[in-house]
Order: structure tokens, then C-alpha cells, then sequence
């Protein structure tokens, strides 16, 4: 009976959280914003979830299964979603009105100075790869 | 002499774990734990490290399970608050306000580390690393709704949070000491100061 409650409130919390996930996706405003919501409650929400399922059967066989999926799931995400805002950040698709700082921005700005004072100190001008 | 040994002892041992641990990840794919699994795990996970080889993981060779408990407890934690944060933010009516891109000058030079702090800081909801400058072991993190001030210094300390206490759990003494210097700059007390570099003058009598 407990066990019972347990897990619905684990199941619940868990859907909500993807539920949420789900909708921050639609309604946040740009791309950096869309990955926090895409990427985050959802973890939380798949180890509740798993949680859930675990106290329903309780054998080694499927939580050790799902101890994977959990692991696998929380190695992966972060670079996921660092992959797409390094993308995204590169590529320039980012609102600037959404930015209330950038502090990667002035790093750039600051490594481009010195490439082209570096680039004027020589005497022959070479184009460099980045 | 003894260094060299004990270097190449070191890394047949971290051999030894890797492939413990691919064995492991075989067993518990399979559901099963017989005689047969083991040694299919055992085999492959040779082969695969083998086959597949990567350049190896510097560990520092010390673990500190009083601060990996902590570390596990505070993560939890923040984990929770901050994905009920972030849902609360989806679906409430102002959504969300603007994000700062921050610049994190960390104080580990371990690859190791700048990994670990950057996967951790994307679990936790609101923040992600967007970008990792290696060789000055500075990442540059997205912080979700953060256009005051007061969000940016938070972000920060809950950021140098992590870094503390994932160098205080596994850190090497490279890295302690940086950190160390950091804390007492800022009139911090220093954590497990027995564990950094000694000064030159003892190192002869160790």
C-alpha cells in the first residue's frame, strides 16, 4: 500500500517534471533558454521515474538495467547540450536581447585582438585557419 | 627510479579498473551473473580497450569519501530545487528574463576535472557549458534567467562550489593547492590542507 503510494507520487513527479520540460521548450524564447528546459527537469523526471519502477519490482535484473539508463542518460545530456550551444553560440543563432551579459563574447573579442596585433606585427600578412 | 615503477604500476591498475568496469556494464546488460558473463566481460572489455584505445585518464590517485558523500548529498539536492526551478519558470506566466553567458576561470589543470564540473554543472538545471577554453582551464557557462548581478555572483559561487568539491574528492595536490591559495585569498579557511603540495624544503625527508 505504501509502496503503492510511493510510486504514484515518484510517477506523477516524474511526468510533471517532463511535462514541464516539454512546455518550456515551446515557450521559451531562444535557443540557449529551449536547451535548459529540454534538457534538464527531464533527468530528474526519468530518475523518479525509475525509481518508480524499481519499487514495483524489486530485482536485480531491471534495476540494474535501469541504473544504466539513468547512468548512460546523465553522462550524455550535458554534452548533448553543450554540443548544440557551442553550435548555437558559433553560428552566431542567439538573441542578443536575451543576453544581459556575455563575458565569452569579450574573451572573443579580446583573442581577436591580439590575433590581429599579432597579424600586423609580422611582416607578411597570413590568413589564419580559424 | 621508484617513480617510474610505481607510474607503471599505477596505470596497469587503472587498466585493471577500466576493464572491471566494462565487465561489470557487460553483467548488468545481460541480467545475468554466471561464469559465462564474466569471462565474455572480462574478454571484451581487453579487447575493446584494445581496439578502441583512447589516450588514458590522469587519475590523481586519491578519493576522499567524506567529501564524495557531501558532494553526492549537495547535488542531489540542488538537482531537486533547481529542476522545480526551472519547470516553475516553463510554466509560469512571466516565463523567463534574459541569461548571461559567465566566464569561470576554474583552478584545476586536470582535463579530468574540467570534464567533471562541466557535465555536473549541466545536470544541474540552469546552466550549461557552452564552451571550454583547455589549455587556461576557463569554461564559459550559459545561465538560464540571470540579469541581475546578485544571479551572476550566485551562478558563480554555486559553480566554484562544484569545483571545490569535486577537487576536495578527488582533486590531486596540484589542485588543492591552487584552490587553497584561492580559498585564502578570499578569507576562506582551506580544505584538507595536509593533502597540497609541500613546501620544497620537506619534500627531501618524505
Amino acid at each position: 500500500m505504501i509502496a503503492d503510494i510511493v510510486t504514484l507520487v515518484f510517477i506523477c513527479a516524474g511526468a510533471a517534471l517532463s511535462l514541464a520540460a516539454a512546455i518550456g521548450l515551446v515557450r521559451f524564447p531562444d535557443l540557449m533558454s529551449r536547451l535548459h528546459a529540454a534538457s534538464k527537469p527531464q533527468i530528474l523526471g526519468l530518475i523518479l521515474m525509475m525509481f518508480a519502477i524499481a519499487i514495483q519490482i524489486p530485482h536485480w535484473g531491471p534495476i540494474t538495467t535501469m541504473f544504466l539508463v539513468v547512468t548512460f542518460q546523465m553522462m550524455t545530456t550535458p554534452v548533448g547540450t553543450h554540443m548544440v550551444g557551442r553550435a548555437g553560440y558559433r553560428t552566431k543563432r542567439l538573441r542578443r536581447s536575451m543576453l544581459y551579459r556575455d563575458e565569452l563574447a569579450d574573451a572573443v573579442a579580446r583573442a581577436e585582438a591580439r590575433d590581429s596585433a599579432q597579424r600586423t606585427a609580422r611582416t607578411v600578412p597570413k590568413d589564419s585557419q580559424t | 627510479m621508484t617513480t617510474k615503477r610505481s607510474k607503471a604500476r599505477r596505470s596497469i591498475l587503472q587498466q585493471a579498473l577500466l576493464v572491471l568496469v566494462l565487465c561489470a556494464l557487460w553483467i548488468m546488460l545481460w541480467d545475468q551473473f554466471t561464469v559465462l558473463n564474466i569471462v565474455t566481460g572480462l574478454v571484451l572489455g581487453i579487447l575493446v580497450t584494445r581496439w578502441f584505445y583512447l589516450p588514458p585518464v590522469e587519475l590523481s590517485g586519491r578519493f576522499n569519501p567524506f567529501y564524495a558523500v557531501q558532494f553526492i548529498l549537495w547535488f542531489t539536492a540542488s538537482m531537486i530545487i533547481a529542476s522545480v526551478h526551472v519547470s516553475w519558470s516553463a510554466v509560469r506566466r512571466r516565463g523567463v528574463r534574459a541569461g548571461s553567458v559567465i566566464e569561470l576561470d576554474l583552478h584545476t589543470r586536470s582535463d579530468l576535472l574540467i570534464t567533471a564540473v562541466s557535465v555536473v554543472l549541466g545536470l544541474i538545471p540552469g546552466s550549461i557549458c557552452i564552451e571550454v577554453d583547455r589549455p587556461h582551464s576557463v569554461i564559459y557557462v550559459h545561465v538560464l534567467d540571470c540579469s541581475t548581478e546578485e544571479a551572476i555572483e550566485k551562478a558563480r559561487e554555486q559553480i566554484y562550489r562544484i569545483e571545490h568539491l569535486l577537487i576536495a574528492t578527488f582533486g590531486s595536490a596540484h589542485d588543492l593547492t591552487a584552490l587553497n591559495e584561492w580559498r585564502v585569498e578570499n578569507g576562506r579557511k582551506p580544505v584538507l590542507a595536509q593533502r597540497t603540495i609541500r613546501p620544497a624544503g620537506k619534500e627531501a625527508d618524505r
